[in-house]
């Protein structure tokens, strides 16, 4: 049950009335995650909750570039993320992967922040991030700490929203990597059962390229594999397939076995579909 | 007076007995509560009714003005309507897209509408419906009648 609401205006005033509610305090931010999961039988029964409000903190929205990154506000909207000028300029595929969360009336609410937190391994915006090397700076009571999204799952990834707050997400801007991403749901609407990124970047006058892939989805935390692809194994669906395929036996492999063979074949596809749209971007 | 976990939805219905927006889900997954925040489409039964101070909330009873009135008949005229429980959400979000996109495409109105479930037309009647009051709306604009756009066309709540 939702036994209180509280709107507070900075992030200090936060973190301190989250102290005050341990452990019942969450952020609430668009409420399109943590609003559902109250209204189960188990949190209607036993939780009361005590919901923080933090949309109105000034510090946590905006999207800009600060030397060299792109720095988001944990409040953006995906609706704001996906459309942001900003974005489509530094870091497309953010747009991309925003743009295909929900609906247009969950896109208007749901966060940045809200994203990351949510504890879903398939969030959207978890693998691009972790692809392209993106850090969260988070507040806790304690301090401060800016953490690599791909190692969130082992630092703290638990309290988010619960004793600590996402402050910023910084984004370091590589203009020589090309995106693609793909998710894939089993109904519409629904949470990503895989999200799927490839990434290409040209190196050396052989039209060789880095590929970069990264696999997450429910039971998989976001891993990333890396190798040279050269170019024939970019020629076509075919080899792009193959190549895709053995990223995908190596990301399942060192995850030991995730959600299992249909969750690695539904994966090793949409990668390839991933790195279709790379390629395309490449000119390959 | 609003209770901490009462959503916009219930005090809507509930206190204000503006029933046009549903409780079908009630988690954000079939449109039927579908209102405008702030000129928005948005899930009613995903925002806390103490979450909003100041913001404009419209619904299917608000919509006045010409270019509402084009959008509801396009809905009639096309077949979009039978049971009529998901088409106050699915009039609010094409007044929301029609008004960002006055020329949209079979595929933005898909996306826009892609949060809205229907249980009764199959979608087509309503993809075309959107069409339809596009084209109407942009006639009008052609043979020089006023149309107010965004919530100049709404009665606020």
């Amino acid at each position: 049950m939702i036994a209180q609401y509280i709107r507070v205006g900075s992030i200090d005033e936060g973190l301190k009335v989250l102290e005050e509610h341990r452990p019942w305090g969450r952020v609430l931010a668009g409420g399109t995650d943590l609003l559902p999961k109250t209204r189960t039988a188990r949190h209607k029964r036993s939780l009361p909750l005590v919901l923080i409000d933090i949309k109105r903190i000034d510090e946590l929205k905006g999207i800009q570039m600060k030397e060299g990154r792109l720095c988001i506000g944990p409040s953006t909207t995906m609706s704001q993320l996906a459309g942001s000028e900003l974005v489509l300029e530094y870091a497309p595929v953010l747009s991309l992967a925003a743009g295909q969360v929900g609906s247009p009336e969950i896109r208007n609410r749901g966060t940045v922040g809200g994203n990351l937190g949510s504890k879903n391994t398939g969030a959207d915006l978890l693998a691009p991030l972790a692809a392209m090397g993106a850090l969260v700076e988070v507040r806790a009571p304690g301090g401060t700490s800016e953490i690599p999204v791909r190692d969130l799952l082992a630092a703290g990834w638990q309290g988010l929203g619960r004793s600590s707050l996402i402050t910023e997400v910084r984004v370091p801007v590589n203009r020589q990597v090309t995106w693609g991403y793909r998710r894939w749901s089993r109904e519409s609407m629904g949470r990503a059962y895989i999200t799927a990124l490839a990434g290409l970047e040209p190196r050396g006058d052989d039209r060789s390229c880095r590929f970069t892939a990264v696999l997450g989805g429910p039971g998989l935390w976001p891993r990333t594999f890396e190798c040279q692809a050269r170019p024939g194994e970019l020629s076509g669906q075919e080899p792009m397939l193959e190549l895709c395929s053995r990223a995908a036996a190596e990301i399942f492999a060192a995850a030991g076995g995730a959600g299992g063979d249909y969750q690695f074949q539904i994966g090793r596809v949409a990668l390839a579909e991933a790195l279709e749209l790379a390629a395309g971007e490449v000119g390959q | 007076m609003v209770s901490p976990g009462q959503t916009l939805l219930e005090l809507l219905r509930d206190e204000l007995g503006l029933t046009g927006a549903k409780k079908g889900c009630d988690g954000g997954e079939c449109g039927a509560c579908v209102v405008l925040i702030n000129g928005q489409p948005v899930n009613s039964c995903l925002v806390l009714a103490c979450d909003l101070d100041g913001d404009a909330v419209v619904t299917i009873e608000g919509l006045a003005g010409e270019d509402s009135r084009v959008i509801m008949e396009s809905f009639v005229e096309a077949g979009a309507v039978q049971c009529g429980f998901c088409s106050p959400g699915m009039v609010l979000a094409a007044k929301a897209l029609l008004d960002e996109k006055p020329d949209p495409t079979p595929e933005d109105v898909a996306g826009a509408l892609v949060g809205h479930l229907c249980r009764c037309t199959g979608y087509l009647r309503t993809v075309e419906a959107v069409r339809l009051a596009a084209r109407s709306l942009a006639g009008r604009r052609g043979r020089g009648v006023a149309a107010k756009r965004g919530c100049a066309d709404c009665r606020e709540i």
